[in-house]
């Protein structure tokens, strides 16, 4: 606390206060509200006069030389190896794919998005699918609400059906995507990247059992 | 550099360009400590904390020749917070006190990711209580115990004068340590005492 304070007023084991933290990061897209307000009231000038860092013609001159030749090379050099027949017999080795489950939960410190974060909330998860399709391994998503969903309550004679929500102190499923990967580590290793761990959520990345092999139940009595 | 004069010299820039990339790094470098102070202001309503920012810094911008410094420039902001949190409160004709959705519960646990202290009150327990602080006593104990104003420095932010920062300060606290023993867990006893 400030110098002011008179430390017999306040019991320490109530807590301090000043050590709190006195800042907060703040919302993601309120800086560009803020700048965007600005603009729109003549607050601010767009953008900055930046030194021109144009090329001089004789150097884009020379770049286009060196481009035409390196492009040509390159078209000589492709055709050749595309016109050479492959050998007999040649296989590429590939890694046996499976499918894994990625279950997104929100936890007790998961930092929901609102109103204008939840755009860029959006776009962050967009970011990972297009991480996921560039390394193939996108196979499908879905996005749940969160506040409507039921659980269903098996009893002796009814089922029970009870809301399955935050307010209900439940966690509930957010989520899920499903992306293949040569080994549970790889699996991980994407599931890592997910914005949702990043903002506190949980996430279980669970093996999917193939459809076409179904679990074995043993003999048919 | 300082960061005081780190601030002061990203001020003398936006002064001198008036762009958007000298306005982003005067932003930045203030707009934590702001939207922390309006965080607690509104008792961890996230909304209303960044528009109050967003409104602060408008006018800001708008007073800038204004200003005289007389304070920090810091300083000066956060009574622009201040003063915009009390005008829209009053237009929302609400008393920004209390804690009663699940919002601003997620908002208090985004405040508490904070080292903890010996203390045996959780400091998510103590920020809850203070953001259950009638707005008055909340505004004087903010400024003075979390954000370390001196209170000539919160009597010229609120308009008031010493004196009354310093009795409403006393009586924050009283009515915080009241919020916090009605919820703090019973003491364990000690063996020395023979209390058990």
């Amino acid at each position: 606390m400030t110098e002011e304070k008179n430390d017999n007023e306040w019991p320490r084991e109530l807590g301090d206060p000043s050590q709190l933290p006195s800042e907060m990061r703040p919302p993601r897209g309120l800086e560009k509200k803020v700048r965007q307000a600005l603009l729109q009231r003549g607050l601010i000038h767009a953008g900055r006069d930046r030194p021109s860092r144009r090329a001089p013609a004789s150097t884009w001159a020379f770049r286009f030389g060196v481009g035409l030749a390196a492009s040509t090379l390159l078209f000589v050099a492709g055709y050749l190896t595309g016109s050479r027949p492959e050998p007999a017999g040649t296989t590429v080795a590939v890694a046996e794919q499976k499918k894994y489950a990625l279950l997104l939960y929100e936890g007790p410190g998961y930092d929901r998005a609102e109103g204008d974060e939840l755009l860029a909330r959006y776009q962050e998860y967009n970011l990972w699918v297009a991480e996921a399709r560039g390394r193939s391994q996108f196979v499908t998503g879905e996005d749940f609400s969160v506040e409507n969903g039921w659980r269903l309550e098996p009893g002796d004679e009814d089922v029970t059906h009870r809301r399955a929500n935050t307010a209900s102190g439940a966690f509930p499923l957010s989520g899920i995507f499903v992306i293949t990967a040569s080994s549970e580590l790889e699996a991980l290793a994407l599931a890592e990247l997910l914005p949702h761990v990043r903002h506190g959520g949980e996430v279980v990345v669970q093996p999917v059992v193939p459809t076409e092999q179904p679990p074995d139940v043993g003999p048919a009595s | 550099m300082s960061d005081r004069a780190a601030a002061e010299r990203w001020l003398e820039e936006f002064e001198r360009r008036r762009d958007e990339d000298s306005f982003a790094a005067l932003y930045r470098c203030h707009t934590p400590r702001l939207f922390a102070l309006a965080m607690r202001l509104t008792g961890g309503r996230r909304r209303d904390a960044e528009e109050i920012v967003q409104e602060a810094w408008i006018r800001a911008v708008e007073r800038l020749e204004v200003f005289r410094r007389e304070s920090t420039f810091s300083t000066w902001l956060s009574g622009i917070v201040v003063n915009c949190h009390r005008e829209r409160s009053r237009f929302l004709g609400r008393e920004p006190a209390q804690i009663e959705d699940g919002e601003s519960d997620r908002a208090v646990l985004r405040l508490a990711r904070f080292p903890r202290s010996e203390s045996r009150v959780d400091p998510l327990d103590l920020e809850r209580a203070i953001s259950r602080l009638p707005s008055g006593f909340r505004e004087v104990l903010v400024l003075h115990d979390v954000h370390g104003y001196l209170h000539r420095e919160i009597a010229e932010l609120l308009g008031i004068e010493d004196s009354t920062s310093r009795s409403q300060l006393q009586r924050a606290r009283r009515r915080l340590r009241s919020l916090l023993l009605d919820e703090a867990p019973p003491r364990p006893k000690s063996k020395e005492n023979g209390h058990d």
